[in-house]
């Protein structure tokens, strides 16, 4: 469980490539590096990133090969490809 | 189709201070245990395990060792742990609890003759104008944030709300080094004072709370208190706060108005128990006036109306962790005491006591009071303030919804999808209620709580239709012609 | 209460209710509806909206064709959508089901025609290749019933009904009139209309009638918004499953798989292995759906009698008290037999017959 490390390794979300360290979760790798939007709203547009960074808002619900995860609590994998939810 | 059910004598959900003690308590009983929880480890939010370890050499937290603690002992147990799994709904039969949840993507389904609920507490939070903001999160977030991925919520950040978490995410932010831009507190000094005799029961606590209090003013960081967020802008994230003086009621005076460049705001009213699960399994809930909140009625050893059903720590009424515990050894007593059996180790059980569970419950509650959020939030919405974030319900939307007679929960829900996202309503649905009892000049324990509805969290289709089999499926005979 | 009786109090505020006392006020009667919670917030607001005329039963195609076209007329107010709608069969047991019964509903007025593989292809590409049969209806869509208690809630107020919400009915007392207590507050009505659906029983009790009512627990699910997956109403040989997407998104699974509970102690319960059932069925329909979350399932309460008609005349040994409800397809239809009911309780030849409630249940 525990990660020891600052071994870091890449990911890519809307086709950037970001690092992460072990164990860390894809919306606080993004946050580290400066990247707080995560998705639009469907209803009204609005930018929306992570709020209760407990699994629990939804608001930071990002797309990893069709499904929808919570990037709060999903750890960031080397190579994942991360996009944006796609509402239609 | 979903494996078999797993069988055990006792089910946990929850393995925060409450339930991996209760867990532990349980498995010293000799009983069958299992513990759920959507975590990778125990620890609940308050004890959240560390995840990310950037640099092994200069970890510091702020109580070193109370969840290493924890976790440690809980592995001596035999305990049977599922975690990062979500339970997703639970059926109460005749003899036992059948729980639904999903782990690893499959289906799973635990059955137990006893079922303990220590699911703990979630933020409490209130609409702003701005809120939506990337950048904006809970107070309670942030420090989930930085005690599970020791990570700053951002460069400059603006603490705001009500109660002991203001000062609790301070001190996470002070010790990480981070820059507080100011400290908004709806609450005076006269409002901590009219509480802080509770303090003096627990010294230790009251030591802690002076500690962050002082390392506050030895940084300089603007306090504000009696003041509240006016309003969140920013292109897209949070770029600008206004805050200004609040009076007696919280409602905005229009005075001491000033503005704070920031890229984060981490806002919230203290914590309200995760009621869902009571409420889904028919337990009765009462509003508690004195911390504003609705909780499921138990006795002092946790027990539910229903058989065989605990409910135990913040879940159960939001105390703390310290009392979270003593509540559930008091619960495994009772078990023991039903089951007429004895604990083989009572090691943990000495370290608390009935007297000490009063102390800490009352001080948590005491703490948590000072969260309440007040009317005068409620009345300095602009129209088009997103009130519920999943559905972008204004709250003019609401207004004009209560004004063509939509006077319950339920039916606001209905009519505006204020509560219909994702989030099923967990935070706009307390701030919803506070809406329909200032407009409607009615008590707070009269606007009845929305209806709970499962899953308790987003089932991914998925994941439940693994290995699907048409020939499975149960037609009976169809509908009458 | 020192006013005088109302002309007619009717216990029960979803559509039966509604529609009925909004004829009744057509007619010049002064009506209150008393309802246990808010407006709509029974079967008429909580089942999956479905407006199909390929799962009514024949008998009753022509008030189902009468209500499909008044919901058409409430609208937008309603989220009505004219979708169009279509029924399959996996195996040649369901084909054949499926062929016999919609030439049947065919015959009494429906609409419907059959398609061929490739023309299901076209109508809705994303459904499985597995499909045996295929069944169309272009008049069949949906309204969100979530609307369904605001709109009349409007209707009633413009109609000036008198509406007393959250008010449970405890006791009904018959003398010269009615009347009908509810906690503190007590209504007087010269006539009497039970339309509390899942409820009739115990209200008909309160008047020593013993009306054969069972409750059944009828499952919904939703998911989260979603890209467009589909564009019809897509039902089940069987029954077992209806599934639309919403204008905004959202996925709705029905099909009347049962959950437990009772009327009388509160809203019913999802149960676990039923609710996955449906909802495999459902993404084996339409693969797409394996990439979306269930938000909410919940049950509604649907009454029903041993020979599936509905209730609709005179309460059993009353002259002034009626009865209207276990409607199958109640929703759909529940408009039109409300303005039936509210044509005969005011004396007015209804334009189609009604059901009564003394039939003999076991024939039929």
């Amino acid at each position: 469980m525990r990660a020891t490390g600052q071994t870091m390794f890449n990911f890519t979300f809307r086709g950037i490539s970001y690092g992460a360290f072990e164990g860390e979760s894809i919306a606080a790798a993004l946050l580290r590096c400066g990247v707080v939007e995560l998705r639009s709203s469907p209803v009204g547009g609005g930018a929306r990133g992570a709020f209760c960074w407990m699994g629990i808002c939804q608001e930071c619900l990002v797309d990893i090969d069709g499904k929808r995860l919570e990037a709060c609590r999903t750890p960031a994998r080397e190579g994942q490809v991360v996009s944006v939810v796609d509402y239609g | 189709m979903a494996e078999d059910p797993l069988l055990f004598d006792v089910v946990v959900i929850g393995a925060g201070p409450a339930g991996a003690v209760a867990a532990m308590e349980v498995s010293r009983l000799g009983l069958k245990v299992a513990l759920i929880d959507e975590n990778r480890a125990a620890g609940g939010q308050v004890w959240r395990a560390p995840q990310v370890f950037r640099d092994a050499t200069d970890r510091k937290f702020p109580r070193p060792g109370v969840g290493e603690k924890l976790r440690h002992a809980l592995a001596g147990e035999n305990v049977t742990e599922f975690f990062e799994a979500r339970v997703w709904h639970i059926e109460a039969h005749d003899d036992q609890y059948v729980c639904s949840l999903t782990k690893d993507e499959k289906a799973q389904t635990i059955c137990a003759d006893i079922l303990i609920l220590a699911t703990g507490a979630q933020e409490r939070v209130v609409p702003i104008s701005g809120w939506t903001l990337p950048g904006v999160m809970g107070l309670a977030a942030s420090t989930a944030l930085m005690k599970g991925q020791d990570l700053l919520p951002g460069k400059q950040i603006v603490l705001a709300g009500a109660g002991p978490l203001l000062f609790v995410a301070a001190h996470e932010i002070i010790s990480r080094g981070g820059t507080i831009a100011a400290i908004v507190d709806c609450n005076r000094p006269s409002d901590w004072l009219l509480w802080a005799f509770n303090l003096a029961l627990r010294p230790d606590q009251a030591l802690l709370g002076l500690g962050w209090l002082r390392e506050v003013l030895w940084h300089g960081i603007p306090y504000l208190s009696g003041c509240g967020v006016y309003g969140i802008t920013g292109n897209g994230k949070v770029q600008q706060v206004r805050v200004g003086q609040v009076d007696r009621q919280w409602k905005r005076t229009q005075k001491r108005i000033s503005s704070f460049d920031a890229d984060a705001v981490c806002m919230g009213f203290g914590l309200t128990p995760a009621n869902e699960y009571a409420q889904h399994l028919g337990v009765e809930l009462q509003f508690d006036k004195q911390q504003g909140y609705w909780r499921p009625i138990v006795d002092r050893f946790g027990l539910t109306s229903r058989t065989n059903l605990y409910i135990v720590g913040d879940a159960a009424g939001v105390s703390g962790a310290l009392a979270a515990q003593s509540h559930a050894i008091s619960a495994c007593e009772r078990i023991a005491q039903i089951k007429g059996l004895s604990s083989k180790s009572g090691a943990a059980r000495k370290l608390y006591n009935a007297a000490e569970y009063t102390i800490a419950a009352q001080l948590g509650r005491a703490m948590n009071a000072l969260t309440k959020p007040k009317p005068g939030l409620f009345t300095d919405f602009a129209d088009d303030d997103i009130f519920c974030r999943c559905e972008d319900v204004t709250a003019g939307q609401l207004d004009a919804a209560i004004n063509a007679g939509n006077h319950t929960l339920d039916g606001l829900k209905s009519v505006t999808r204020c509560g219909m996202g994702p989030c099923g309503g967990r935070f706009c649905s307390d701030a919803a209620g506070r809406m329909l009892s200032v407009r409607l000049n009615k008590p707070l324990h009269d606007i009845a709580p929305a209806s709970c509805r499962t899953p308790f969290r987003p089932l991914p289709l998925a994941d439940i239709s693994k290995d699907f089999k048409y020939e499975d499926l149960p037609l009976s005979k169809p509908s009458p012609l | 209460m020192s006013r005088s009786p109302y002309d007619i109090v009717i216990v029960g505020g979803g559509i039966m209710g509604c529609a009925s006392a909004l004829r009744l006020a057509e007619h010049g009667l002064r009506v209150a509806v008393v309802e246990r919670a808010a407006l709509g917030q029974g079967a008429s607001g909580v089942n999956a909206g479905t407006l199909s005329l390929q799962i009514k039963r024949v008998d009753l195609m022509q008030y189902a064709l009468r209500g499909h076209d008044l919901w058409a007329r409430f609208g937008d107010r309603v989220g009505f959508v004219r979708s169009g709608g279509l029924t399959l069969a996996f195996t040649q047991q369901e084909a054949e089901l499926l062929c016999t019964r919609m030439k049947l509903k065919r015959e009494a007025g429906a609409p419907i025609a059959f398609l061929s593989k490739a023309e299901l292809e076209k109508v809705e590409p994303g459904i499985t290749g597995d499909v045996m049969a295929a069944s169309w209806c272009g008049e069949d869509g949906y309204s969100n019933s979530s609307l369904t208690g605001d709109f009349y809630r409007q209707c009633l107020m413009e109609a000036g009904v008198d509406v007393f919400e959250q008010q449970q009915v405890t006791r009904i007392e018959h003398d010269s009139g009615f009347e009908i207590t509810a906690g503190r507050n007590t209504y007087r009505g010269r006539r009497l209309l039970l339309a509390c659906g899942a409820w009739l029983k115990s209200a008909a009790l309160m008047l020593d009638v013993d009306l054969p009512i069972n409750a059944r627990v009828n499952t919904v699910s939703v998911t989260e918004r979603m890209p467009d997956l589909m564009t019809t109403v897509i039902g089940h040989a069987t029954g077992l499953l209806t599934m639309k997407q919403k204008p905004n998104g959202t996925v709705l699974i029905g099909g009347g798989w049962q959950g437990v509970g009772s009327p009388d102690a509160g809203r019913g319960s999802v149960v676990a292995p039923n609710l996955l059932h449906n909802l495999r069925l459902a993404q084996h329909v339409l693969p797409a759906l394996g990439g979306a979350r269930i938000l909410r399932s919940w049950t509604g309460y649907e009454a029903n009698v041993p020979d599936f008609f509905p209730l609709a005349g005179k309460l059993p040994g009353y002259q002034d008290a009626y009865v209207l409800g276990c409607v199958r397809g109640g929703y759909t239809i529940g408009p039109y037999l409300g303005q039936l009911m509210g044509d005969y309780v005011a004396g007015v030849e209804p334009e189609l017959p009604l059901f009564d409630p003394a039939r003999n249940f076991q024939q039929n």
